[in-house]
């Protein structure tokens, strides 16, 4: 009687179990017809809207509003590959058209939505047509808890120039991390120079040690010229990697102290800070420069042994007939590293 | 009560309940992988690709003996259309032309040692920079074994996060772009896993997988549905913080950290050893931390085309895991370490390392029973068909999730034949694996004494480690 029981149990579950087969297979089979009629039919859409846009700009004329269009998340991402190679022009006047009939709308309504992806459907809108009027909702995304919402969200805002923005922008990437701190790196360098004049203005007045890093990043790589009461507090601050940050700009952005300010650094306890203010004496092109640097190719660390070959090279042939001068049997490090520099340093 | 009615109870409990682990597994697995199909569909990847702030990535390839795939994966890397990367391939004493190839390929030229040994390896000979790709460095050191040339490579490194690759791994370029923000984005991960698939029958068109002709065999379709339930599973033990394993092939992991807990350790399973050690060192340290694994299938690699191979692998994979959990068993139930403990530590010495013996007992059971005349043929069948058909039912609803989600077998044919093996596997191919397993088993205790000085090893220098 209880094997009975048992193998009705048994039964059971194979009868279950058979019907979920069955319907995990109907559902493979469904998804893979579903799919490719998708595919199809989105590719479709995207070269009708593609074929529209060429067209209108092609023979410009005013924007008469079309169903085609009538698609906000394909229209938008359309939008963006346009965006991503054209910049002013007809591209613009079409953009606006196309943007306040079918995306700005929506986007307004979804900056506020509970679902992260229709706020950063908005934040998409506003980065590819950024409008004064819309600056608070633009501002309200910076703020939002999703990197993939606030990210894009910034880039409206630096390009509108919102002080706030960039504050807010300048903050984020002082305290994200790695890809998301070099995502808003990216964003702050293409901005104008009162983009700059505003990270000056806020590094001037923090005393945030990591907004002050990521502010002398943002000086080193872009050539704008660096407020030296700025650089000359962090070119003496206690933390060695604000200090080779700090050098990076002045190298990137000269100023008639610079070469005073690098030879007092090539005596700095950091390495990388000596490697850093040698690879920036390569700008000065003094007798003296080449000596000094001839010296530091027999330096102990490697590192900086490295930037001073690679200004040595950077130097032209007189740094070039150094850096082959150097003789195996005299100093096998500094010769080795001057045939590195040669094969392979820019 | 017969002994019979407690072994029975005994089967049929090991089998609901390590069914019912896999199918939660499962549903959570499921779960993260529409979340992440959710952000990829949105995320504009073109602000990567143009991006000049991007931080260099640096690869590490092991190699042994690889002259047949070397070249071809070197090249696969540094056509990925991420730019700021760095290759240390590092030759581990190969008895064939690896690193000749290698010269003649991409005119070596000697370089000084640069960097210095932060975890002792064996003797580097030489160490080499390519002129024609200057990213590419090569290191030449004396054969020590997996690890030892990880660790070589581990020393060379600059870069704060290293990507340890197979040097028979094909890596696609167009997943490789969507890991790019998830592999830096947080200031605590320390590792990242992502999937791993089967690349036998498969081909780099633009250096972007094209899986029509997969599979090229039964055994290598075989592999690429184990493939996809396994990295499904250890998406549902990511969820709760409790991934043991990142795929050797296709591992990224935070270079200072690696260092710090001295690097990779002597095993046949390097991969989870390193894993578990981290949770083990982050838990005892206090310090937040996050070991991410991540659906997208990124690393194609090269499975096993015959028995033979398979079997050596198997054995040794299953060896490695036995290591792991004898290097680390202070975690077995011990609260200190939190979910890790309790829940995945066991699960993986009662679910993955007893599992092969548990089944070839069962095999015995019924024979013995059957010779006995005790069996009760009528249950044995409906037993049979059930776990068969749950077998059958898991490894669908996988293929179905990965149709749902990364499609990356377009044809029919390839679906198909998935589908097959999911018919056929339960007969001689799962046995068959049962019984490798057993000998990595087997092997565990035959060597146990050097394993147990080695467990002595990492103890110590876990003990020795301090993270800030």
């Amino acid at each position: 009687m209880i094997e009975l029981k048992t193998l009705l149990v048994l039964l059971f579950f194979l009868t279950l179990e058979i019907a979920i087969l069955f319907f995990l297979v109907i559902s493979l089979v469904n998804q893979k017809i579903y799919y490719y009629i998708q595919t199809i039919r989105y590719h479709r859409m995207r070269v009708r809207m593609t074929t529209k846009i060429i067209d209108y700009l092609e023979r410009p004329r005013s924007f008469i509003p079309d169903k085609i269009f009538n698609q906000p998340f394909e229209l938008l991402s359309v939008m963006e590959t346009f965006n991503h190679r054209l910049k002013g022009g007809e591209w613009e006047e079409l953009k606006k058209a196309i943007a306040a009939h079918y995306l700005l709308p929506k986007a307004r309504k979804r900056a506020k939505s509970w679902f992260w992806r229709k706020r950063n459907f908005a934040a998409r809108v506003f980065s590819v047509m950024p409008l004064v009027q819309d600056q608070a909702l633009i501002l309200a995304l910076i703020r939002d808890s999703v990197f993939l919402v606030r990210s894009i969200a910034s880039i409206a805002a630096v390009e509108l120039n919102l002080k706030e923005g960039v504050e807010q922008t300048l903050l984020y990437m002082a305290q994200e991390f790695r890809y998301a701190r070099c995502f808003y790196r990216d964003i702050l360098l293409q901005g104008s120079v009162q983009t700059f004049s505003t990270i000056a203005d806020i590094a001037s007045k923090s005393r945030d040690p990591a907004i002050h890093l990521a502010s002398l990043e943002l000086f080193a790589g872009n050539t704008v010229t660096c407020p030296l009461p700025i650089l000359q507090q962090d070119l003496e601050s206690p933390d060695a990697e604000i200090r080779r940050n700090a050098v990076k700009a002045l190298i990137q952005n000269p100023l008639k102290e610079s070469e005073k300010i690098l030879l007092a650094h090539l005596k700095d306890p950091d390495e990388e800070v000596r490697a850093e203010a040698a690879l920036g004496l390569s700008h000065f092109m003094h007798p003296q420069t080449f000596s000094i640097l001839n010296n530091l190719l027999k330096d102990p660390s490697w590192k900086v042994k490295l930037k001073a070959a690679t200004a040595l090279k950077r130097m032209g042939n007189k740094g070039m007939a150094i850096l082959k001068k150097q003789d195996r049997v005299e100093n096998k490090l500094a010769y080795e590293v001057a045939r590195y520099a040669m094969d392979f340093l820019d | 009560m017969p002994w019979t009615f407690w072994t029975d109870l005994f089967f049929l409990w090991y089998f609901s309940a390590i069914n019912v682990v896999y199918t939660l597994l499962l549903f959570l697995g499921m779960i993260r992988v529409y979340l992440r199909r959710k952000e990829l569909n949105i995320e504009d990847f073109t602000n990567i690709l143009h991006s000049n702030s991007l931080p260099t990535i640096c690869f590490i390839i092991p190699m042994y003996n690889e002259e047949q795939n070397i070249s071809a994966t070197i090249q696969n890397i540094l056509h990925l259309t991420y730019r700021s990367k760095q290759i240390i391939a590092v030759n581990d004493g190969s008895d064939d032309d690896t690193l000749q190839v290698l010269k003649r390929e991409y005119k070596l030229v000697l370089i000084p040692q640069f960097y210095q040994e932060s975890i002792p390896t064996e003797q580097v000979k030489q160490v080499y920079r390519s002129q024609s790709n200057p990213e590419l460095i090569v290191i030449d050191k004396r054969h020590q074994g997996k690890y030892d040339t990880l660790n070589a490579g581990l020393n060379a490194c600059e870069q704060p996060f290293f990507l340890a690759v197979d040097a028979d791994s094909f890596i696609d370029d167009a997943t490789f772009e969507a890991l790019v923000r998830p592999i830096l984005g947080s200031a605590e991960t320390v590792a990242i896993g992502a999937t791993i698939r089967v690349r036998n029958g498969c081909t780099l068109e633009y250096n972007r997988i094209d899986t029509k002709k997969f599979p090229n065999g039964v055994l290598t379709a075989m592999q690429g549905l184990e493939y996809l339930r396994s990295f499904l599973m250890r998406k549902g033990w990511d969820w709760i913080g409790g991934n043991f394993v990142i795929a050797g092939a296709f591992s990224i992991f935070s270079t200072e950290l690696i260092r710090n807990i001295g690097g990779f350790s002597s095993t046949a399973a390097e991969d989870v050893e390193i894993v578990i050690r981290l949770h083990r060192v982050m838990r005892e340290s206090r310090l937040p931390y996050r070991i991410v694994y991540l659906p997208d299938p990124v690393s194609w690699t090269e499975a096993p085309s015959t028995l033979k191979t398979l079997g050596k692998q198997r054995t040794r994979w299953h060896y490695g895991l036995l290591e792991s959990i004898w290097y680390h068993k202070k975690l077995c139930f011990n609260p200190f370490y939190g979910l890790v403990g309790f829940i995945t530590y066991p699960f993986m010495i009662w679910g993955e390392a007893l599992e092969p013996i548990v089944e070839i007992g069962g095999y015995l059971y019924i024979l013995t029973m059957w010779f006995l005349g005790i069996l009760n043929i009528p249950f044995f069948i409906l037993f049979l068909l059930l776990s068969f058909g749950f077998t059958f039912f898991y490894s669908l609803a996988c293929l179905l999730i990965e149709e749902l989600s990364f499609r990356k077998y377009p044809s029919f044919k390839s679906i198909a034949s998935l589908l097959a093996c999911c018919l056929i596997e339960n007969f001689g191919y799962r046995q068959f694996n049962a019984c490798w397993k057993a000998r990595g088993f087997f092997r565990f205790f035959r060597n146990f004494i050097k394993v147990n000085q080695e467990a002595r090893r990492v103890g110590r220098l876990i003990s020795r480690t301090a993270i800030k």
